[in-house]
């Protein structure tokens, strides 16, 4: 589902609701009107979309590697970091989209003086309040996400700039909470409608009765820098085989599964960027020439931050999982019955220069449920 | 505090609290002479003053047999350490093919225990000697020795050492391979980090399982705390200290106030 890149009427209006000058309309120098238009310019592979909207479950899985809401974070995690759907599309691919010509809300540090970044944000959360509204979807009511996020603290400044400003969690922008907002509409521009279930996907039963786990690595870190890199994932076959024969099927009570390609451990000194994912790719060929073997992006949103190894992360970077389910069949004669997948990684243009990005595993991790 | 719960009540915590609990347990029986381990390297009433580590070394071996030391060593590790490893373990389980997960998880604690028992020789050495060298006042030295260590920089560095994870292979001998590795790894960085802590039960004589119980607790609370930039900064004990009397202290104080 595309996202139409228009630009709310506040950012491009002369002044404010009191005549006086409105400070929103200029960006970085130049008018919002022509900033937005230069700096969201989504290309054929920048897969700017809603598609984390049919994913039914929040967190699935024991850090939360796969689903809307994504991983878990804090003490008691030292190794996962993981991303989830709506994080990593369309919040990580916004931040580095429109950030990419030197923005503010390019970089995690910058970010929250970016006033790009409030109406980014407020869309991030009613994208959330309207996935919560949809049938069919298990929000987790855990205080590890109520009380959230464990490893930084939010704080909102108060008119006047005087410290401390107010201290706010996850649960304060939820329904009931101080800062939840009233919202006129929840279905446009947010791929569900409220009350109506849409039958994208097949459900998988309650979240923690799912499990996931790898059934494919390779065999160690690959770099990435201006050049392509390629390497093998091989595949248990077992694991694999019993993938395949569940992953269409639609007969309740049944097993049912998808398949996930995990970038686990990605490290790299770049405040922000993108790595392109391709499979079985012909040796030697040009990846930007082969759309139809593209399996999805990942946005390196914050990317230095987590690799600090003296971050709040441990330097352990952060990790993603791509849903190549669909990709399936494709991929079944391309080499997921002979045991091994060839994935291709590429830096996306003017973000690779000398930089490096390191993959610390890539794997394939495969989701189970019961048809519900 | 409820979204510690959250954490503590989902695998592989349980399980790993309650081998923990079970270590103090035989520890403990062991010291009242229930089961035949070992109570401490250490003598109760410390040492003569002036006496030559080889002669506390040949004391200590003729008090205790060998083994019923390595017994009391090994308990008092699985008691206070069991907890330490829950992400290693979460790891290389994610880590590994569903059918390889618990050989995984035997081969990490096979490379991190190693690292572990062998910690025993030089810090039972260690403890001897202060022991030797201060009697009476070896355990506060060792309490200040262990509250300067945790507050010092490289000591966070290593704390945040030990937050990194390595990649794990999936098949075959590399998989095996990498657990160990990743064990011993990890056991180092570990030991690198809890050694001064672990000095202060070895010092403690009567208090022995008293300041195991509140070390373990200590070490625990700051393997759960965030990386953070490498300076001098408080150690986990003393906050810890500080957030229990804040949480013990307004219900004192407003029942005072009515
Ligand atoms: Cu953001």
């Amino acid at each position: 589902m595309p996202v139409r890149a228009n630009c709310h009427r506040h950012f491009l209006a002369d002044t404010m609701p009191d005549g006086t000058e409105n400070p929103l309309k200029y960006y970085r120098g130049i008018a919002m009107r022509d900033a937005a238009m230069t700096a969201i310019k989504p290309g054929s592979r920048d897969k700017f979309d809603l598609d984390s909207m049919d994913e039914d479950d929040f967190l699935v899985g024991n850090q939360g590697g796969i689903g809307f809401g994504g991983g878990i974070s804090g003490g008691f995690i030292q190794f996962g970091n993981w991303t989830g759907d709506l994080e990593q599309n369309p919040h990580n691919i916004v931040h580095v989209l429109v950030g990419r010509g030197g923005g503010w809300i390019g970089n995690p540090i910058t970010a929250g003086v970016d006033p790009l970044f409030w109406l980014h944000h407020c869309n991030v959360d009613r994208l959330w309040q309207a996935w919560m509204g949809a049938p069919g979807k298990h929000m987790v009511n855990d205080p590890r996400w109520n009380h959230g996020p464990a490893d930084r603290a939010f704080i909102m400044p108060v008119v006047g700039g005087n410290k401390p400003g107010i201290s706010f969690g996850g649960q304060d922008c939820l329904a009931g909470g101080l800062f939840f907002p009233q919202y006129d509409d929840l279905t446009k521009g947010t791929g569900v409608t409220q009350g109506v279930q849409a039958v994208t996907r097949v459900s998988m039963g309650p979240s923690e009765s799912q499990t996931v786990e790898v059934i494919g690595a390779n065999a160690g870190p690959v770099r990435v820098s201006a050049e392509p890199a390629m390497t093998e994932v091989a595949v248990d076959l077992p694991g694999a085989n019993a993938a395949v024969l569940s992953m269409g099927v639609t007969e309740p009570g049944e097993e049912v599964s998808r398949l996930y390609l995990a970038l686990e451990s990605v490290k790299g000194d770049l405040a922000s960027g993108m790595l392109d994912v391709y499979l079985d790719l012909p040796e030697g060929a040009k990846p930007e020439e082969h759309a139809e073997k593209h399996v999805g992006s990942v946005a390196l949103f914050g990317l230095n931050v987590a690799s600090k190894p003296d971050g709040p992360h441990g330097g352990n970077g952060l990790s993603y999982t791509i849903d190549i389910t669909d990709q399936a069949k494709q991929f079944t004669a391309a080499g997921l019955g002979k045991g091994l997948l060839k994935v291709t990684l590429q830096t996306r243009d003017g973000h690779s220069g000398d930089a490096t990005i390191t993959v610390g595993r890539l794997s394939l991790l495969k989701r189970t449920g019961k048809v519900g | 505090m409820t979204g510690l719960i959250e954490h503590f009540r989902r695998p592989p915590w349980p399980a790993l609290l309650g081998v923990s609990a079970a270590g103090y347990v035989i520890w403990l029986l062991g010291s009242i002479g229930v089961l035949p381990a070992a109570v401490c390297v250490t003598g109760a009433g410390g040492w003569p003053g002036g006496a030559e580590l080889w002669e506390v070394v040949a004391a200590t071996l003729t008090l205790n047999a060998p083994g019923s030391l390595l017994t009391g060593w090994s308990m008092m590790l699985v008691a206070m350490m069991s907890p330490l490893v829950a992400a290693p373990i979460v790891h290389v389980q994610q880590s590994s093919l569903a059918r390889r997960r618990a050989r995984a998880v035997a081969g990490f604690l096979v490379g991190y225990s190693m690292v572990w028992l062998a910690m025993g020789v030089p810090l039972g050495l260690l403890a001897l000697q202060a022991q030797a060298a201060f009697g009476p006042s070896a355990f506060p030295l060792a309490v200040g020795v262990a509250l300067i260590w945790s507050a010092s920089p490289v000591h966070r560095r290593l704390l945040n050492r030990a937050h990194r994870s390595r990649p794990i292979s999936l098949f075959g001998m590399r998989a095996d391979g990498d657990c160990l590795v990743f064990g011993i790894e990890h056991g180092l960085l570990c030991a690198a980090t809890c050694w001064a802590w672990m000095l202060v039960p070895l010092l403690a004589a009567d208090w022995h399982f008293t300041a195991m119980l509140a070390t373990g607790i200590v070490l625990l609370a700051e393997r759960l705390s965030l990386p953070r930039t490498a300076q001098w900064r408080m150690p986990v004990a003393m906050s810890l200290a500080l957030r229990l009397r804040a949480h013990l202290f307004p219900l004192v104080l407003n029942r005072r106030h009515g």
